[in-house]
């Protein structure tokens, strides 16, 4: 008895898999296959993404029983043709099933992230225009159909504004510091994006006393910057003048809000040692005029800044790249707002170098009243 | 020890000096000679009168000439601040008529604890410095300041993360120095210590940060110089970005400083801590190069020079810092650049050709290496020799670059790099009494490769910025202390300029502007800063959302004596993506409270965060405020270390609102005690 029960069981099964696989011609029907969106525009250059839908409209034309008829539809992979000639397969297998009564007509949507890498990117760029298409067939086991979107290679524009990259290092291109308290510090994000829009970062900093328990960070400024390219573009964000305060560890992140894609937060870490203190030292920010950022430094380059009121001096500094002591500089009475270096100081350049300046108004016990962030500068 | 910043004294005082010519004079240091100074050069007093007004004196790299006093002949010096311990050099250069500069002297004096009471008039140097200095003998020092926190948690309530009650943290930095006669050897590092894993630099609970070690001679012939560790290249060029990586070079350049020669082996991903202590390491993580640079015909200033770069490796461009999707790849690039400056400097003109290949996943991949190009020209022009205007020096500077980077340009040791991009771009930037302005005008198209299926877009786009600083304001406008006003923005327009037959995809047309009002004021003991700015984005073409945001900003700080200080500063902004009818509303608010309530024993300091997100990026608002008490029980000098403890505790309150129903009240407190030891010595 269980074993003519097991037989019967198994003959069913092969029977329901012979009506799905041969259960005669023209017994199911692909009417067609479209895709939504028709046609996509990929920004060229890097690794592209898009999703697409496919929807497949189909028949039931078993007419052997009401029904309901169950069909597998599937499709192995898509296509990249470019030209009438399949150059790449860009797609994995999608697959669903058909669950439809005798006569019936409906459509099934599957939906799949497409991903063309840069080397299909360039193809499609160096193809005639409206050449390139994607393509699907589609399958229910009775008939096949295709379908297909066409593609079309656009600029970096042809997207939300896109943050591709952050490199956030300290003003001194290092990424770890240990500093004094009330020691002036900065953080520069050095940010290559895509396309035009307005950025939307945050410096967020965790205090020492957040470190070491929750490690809540709290907002130290909002960012709102207009960023504009014809494509690729590249800015960079330098940060307030951090805390120092207070000894112990900070850790620093710039984080961007932007759809599409995510990028994660980098963080940097620094660490504040105090020096038991008799009197508060903490530099104001000084504005600074002259020379432009980046400009090419030269015995005619004036340094300028804004006056701080009870300054006894001030002193211009170059920084090597890396470096926290000054390479060198000139310090002047706090009569004169602006200099330029003297050949003196130019020696210790090198050539076709990158160097960084700031400048530090001086007290009358020599205490740093003000100070600015670095700025670029380079020589020929 | 008040300065004596007498220069214009000075500059009469030579003026009308005794003309007296010497060939061939030397100059003697005096280190605290007495009247508060710590340094006098005693001068012959035969010097003439055209030697005297081209001497310049430089005290550890920075020009302190215009700080010099004259005094019966002699140059004299007070610093504003008592020197930091340890070994300075002071050189006496004679700058000549066409712009270079002759060292005539130089010595070396050390300053530490003794010094630094020196110079406050309590001891004298001895001999034996004296002498050491003056022969150019070997010395030396050493520097290292560390704190270490031991800190237990008292209270806590809501805290989600598994940080264990007692923990250790601490951070530190050393820095050494050795010189010989003609050559000095330098090392630095930082470490950290920390017993939380999640919260130390590298996972480990003692480790380094980053690290340099570098030997320089000078000979004769020239300079030499090897460094191990982090370090930049420094070196403007498309293929090499001058960020700082793990590595080794070594930099030869002849005395004239005609030939200059760098080798160089780096990773091209940032590493901190110590492993991959060189960075030299991995073969498969490895970009090795060489940049020479010479002068064939003049070591002027001015002259031609021939620059060649190359480089070859392997190995990811990201690493500690960045974020990024790129992966492990391939290249190798090299560039050849020139530079000439005209009248004199007045005019610079230099053009970079640089050739990469990139193979974008290494071996691993399909990706194909591909091969392109960058060109750069630039020229920038100092029309006018110390122009004065009214008597006042003006910073006049005109520049034009052109840029044309591959569509798929790549080098892997210069990751970012925005390609494919024809620019050309005019800039000027003008300086005067207390007004500086800059105008930048530029034209990009993209699609530089010229490919037949990608259209070509155009930008065009005009910025300007311009900064007016006022008098310090007297009498009845005092209040406003010495203010300055700043007005920048700019305007862009991206739109279609070629489209390929049978092209449908999305059309490029879209405009930004943006302006941003600002200004502020300087105290004596505070200062304040505001500014507002509108930047609008509209696509014409739909294919993101228009928007518009609104974003206003005041802060400030005040320092009412030396024992207190306050700063706070507060944004407001306004984001309105339009197409979905989206308003975000941001605010956040710092306020900041330092204090020492007894000089070297109780300080505190409170800092208090506001942070709201309303309209439709609604959630709850966050209070955050933290503080911490702190008292000195050993103040910390060099090679004495110290000890202080303290109360340091956090309060976070989240306070839901129509968007959201969460509410939730946390705080924490710790204890610590803070051991901090500062160290140095040298000989």
């Amino acid at each position: 008895m269980f074993v003519s029960l097991r037989l019967s069981g198994l003959a069913i099964s092969l029977v329901l898999l012979a009506g799905l696989i041969f259960s005669g011609h023209a017994l199911a029907d692909i009417n067609s296959v479209t895709a939504s969106p028709a046609s996509v525009t990929v920004p060229v250059g890097q690794t592209s993404s898009f999703v697409v839908s496919w929807r497949v409209n189909r028949t039931e034309t078993d007419s052997t029983g009401p029904g309901p008829f169950t069909r597998l539809v599937n499709s192995p992979s898509a296509a990249l043709v470019i030209n009438g000639s399949t150059v790449a397969t860009v797609g994995g297998s999608l697959s669903t099933t058909s669950i439809l009564l005798s006569g019936a007509t409906s459509t099934v949507t599957l939906t799949e992230s497409v991903t063309l890498n840069p080397a299909q990117l360039r193809m499609l760029a160096e193809s005639p225009a409206g050449s390139a298409r994607i393509v699907r067939t589609f399958s229910d086991t009775q008939t096949s159909a295709s379908g297909s979107l066409s593609v079309y290679a656009g600029g970096n524009n042809a997207q939300d504004l896109t943050v591709r990259r952050i490199d956030l290092s300290f003003q001194n291109a290092a990424r770890s510091e240990v500093v004094e308290a009330n020691e002036s510090l900065f953080a520069v994000a050095d940010i290559a994006f895509s396309s035009s829009g307005v950025l939307r970062g945050e410096w967020r900093l965790v205090d020492p006393s957040t470190s070491l328990g929750s490690q809540s960070g709290r907002i130290l400024q909002v960012v709102r910057q207009s960023l504009v390219s014809a494509g690729q573009g590249r800015t960079r964000i330098t940060s307030p003048k951090l805390p120092t305060d207070r000894s112990g560890l900070y850790l620093l992140a710039f984080a961007v809000e932007q759809d599409g894609v995510q990028i994660e937060i980098p963080v940097l870490r620094y660490f504040v040692i105090d020096g038991g203190q008799t009197e508060i030292v903490d530099p104001f920010p000084l504005n600074t005029f002259s020379p432009t950022d980046g400009a090419t430094l030269s015995a005619q380059t004036l340094f300028s800044w804004g006056r701080v009121d009870g300054a006894m001096a001030y002193q211009v500094e170059i920084f090597e790249t890396g470096e926290k002591a000054p390479l060198t500089g000139k310090l002047v009475p706090a009569s004169l707002l602006q200099l330029s270096l003297s050949a003196m100081s130019l020696d210790w350049l090198q050539d076709n170098t990158r160097y960084q300046w700031q400048v530090k108004a001086l007290g009358e016990r020599g205490e740093v009243l003000a100070i600015s962030a670095k700025k670029p500068v380079s020589t020929q | 020890m008040k300065i004596k910043l007498i220069k214009c004294c000075s500059l009469l005082l030579m003026l009308f000096s005794p003309y007296v010519y010497a060939e061939d004079w030397q100059a003697e240091l005096i280190t605290e000679p007495g009247s508060g100074h710590l340094l006098l050069i005693d001068l012959p007093a035969e010097l003439d009168i055209q030697t005297l007004t081209r001497l310049s004196v430089e005290l550890d790299g920075i020009d302190i000439t215009a700080a010099m006093g004259y005094e019966e002949g002699d140059f004299t010096y007070t610093p504003l601040q008592a020197l930091p311990p340890g070994l300075h050099t002071l050189k006496l250069v004679v700058l000549n008529a066409d712009g270079s500069a002759v060292e005539k002297q130089q010595w070396q004096f050390e300053t530490g604890q003794e010094a630094l009471a020196a110079s406050d008039g309590s001891a004298e140097p001895s001999a034996a410095q004296l002498d050491a200095a003056e022969s150019w003998l070997r010395s030396g020092r050493f520097d290292s300041n560390n704190s270490v926190e031991i800190s237990q948690g008292l209270a806590d309530h809501n805290i989600n993360t598994s940080t264990r009650r007692f923990i250790m943290s601490g951070a530190g930095t050393s820095s050494g120095q050795l010189n010989g006669e003609d050559w000095q050897i330098n090392a630095r590092s930082n470490y950290f210590l920390q017993s939380e894993q999640d919260l130390s630099l590298t996972g480990n609970s003692l480790d380094i940060g980053e690290y340099q070690i570098s030997a320089r001679r000078d000979a004769d012939w020239g300079k030499t110089n090897i460094r191990l560790g982090d370090q930049s290249m420094g070196l403007n060029s498309a293929l090499l970005s001058p960020y700082q990586r793990r590595g080794a070079s070594l930099h030869v350049e002849d005395v004239n400083e005609r030939i200059s020669t760098r080798a160089f082996a780096f990773r091209p991903d940032a590493v901190i801590g110590a492993d991959h202590f060189t960075g030299l390491s991995e073969p498969d993580s490895r970009i090795e190069g060489f940049a020479a640079s010479v002068k064939p015909f003049s070591s002027d200033a001015y002259a031609l020079k021939l620059t060649s770069v190359y480089y070859d490796g392997k190995g990811s461009p990201t690493g500690f810092g960045i974020s990024s999707n790129d992966v492990s790849a391939e290249g190798s690039g090299w560039a050849l650049a020139l530079d000439k400056g005209f009248f004199d400097g007045k005019l610079t003109v230099s053009g970079e050709y640089a050739r990469a290949s990139y193979d974008g996943d290494g071996d691993i991949g399909e990706l194909e290496q591909e091969k392109s190009e960058a060109y750069t020209f630039l020229m920038e022009s100092y029309p006018f020799e110390s122009l004065m205007w009214g008597d006042l020096p003006v910073d006049l500077m005109f520049g034009l670059r052109y840029e044309r980077i591959d569509t798929f340009f790549a080098s892997l040791a210069n990751p970012g790099l925005a390609a494919d991009r024809d620019v050309t771009s005019a800039y000027s930037h003008l300086y005067w009494d207390r007004f500086s302005a800059n105008l930048h005008l530029s034209h990009e198209t993209n699609n530089v490769d010229d490919l037949e299926g990608l259209p070509t877009d155009r930008l065009r786009h005009a910025n300007w910025s311009g900064t007016y600083a006022f008098d310090q304001q007297q009498g009845g406008w005092s209040w406003l202390g010495s203010p300055y006003l700043q007005l920048s923005g700019f305007v862009a327009k991206l739109d279609r300029r070629e489209t390929p037959d049978n092209y449908l995809g999305v059309d490029t047309d879209n405009a930004s502007k943006s302006t941003t009002i600002g200004g502020g004021a300087n105290y004596q003991r505070g200062y304040l800063n505001t500014a507002y700015t509108l930047s609008e984005f509209e696509d014409h073409a739909q294919v993101s959302s228009d928007t518009l945001s609104r974003f206003i900003s005041a802060g400030g700080g005040w320092r009412p004596n030396d024992r207190v200080s306050v700063n706070a500063d507060i944004q407001y902004g306004v984001f309105e993506t339009r197409l979905i009818a989206d308003k975000a509303y941001t605010t956040n608010m710092n306020m900041g409270l330092q204090t020492i309530l007894i000089p070297n024993k109780l300080d505190l300091g409170v800092n208090y965060n506001l942070n709201l997100a309303g309209g439709d990026n609604d959630s709850p608002d966050r209070h955050l405020m933290n503080a911490e008490l702190g008292w000195t029980y050993i103040t910390a000098s060099r090679n004495n270390p110290g000890v202080a403890f303290a109360l340091r505790g956090a309060l976070e309150r989240y306070h839901g609102n129509s968007g959201s129903t969460f509410y939730e009240d946390n705080y924490q407190v710790f204890a610590i005690v803070r051991i901090t030891a500062p160290f140095g010595a040298g000989y």
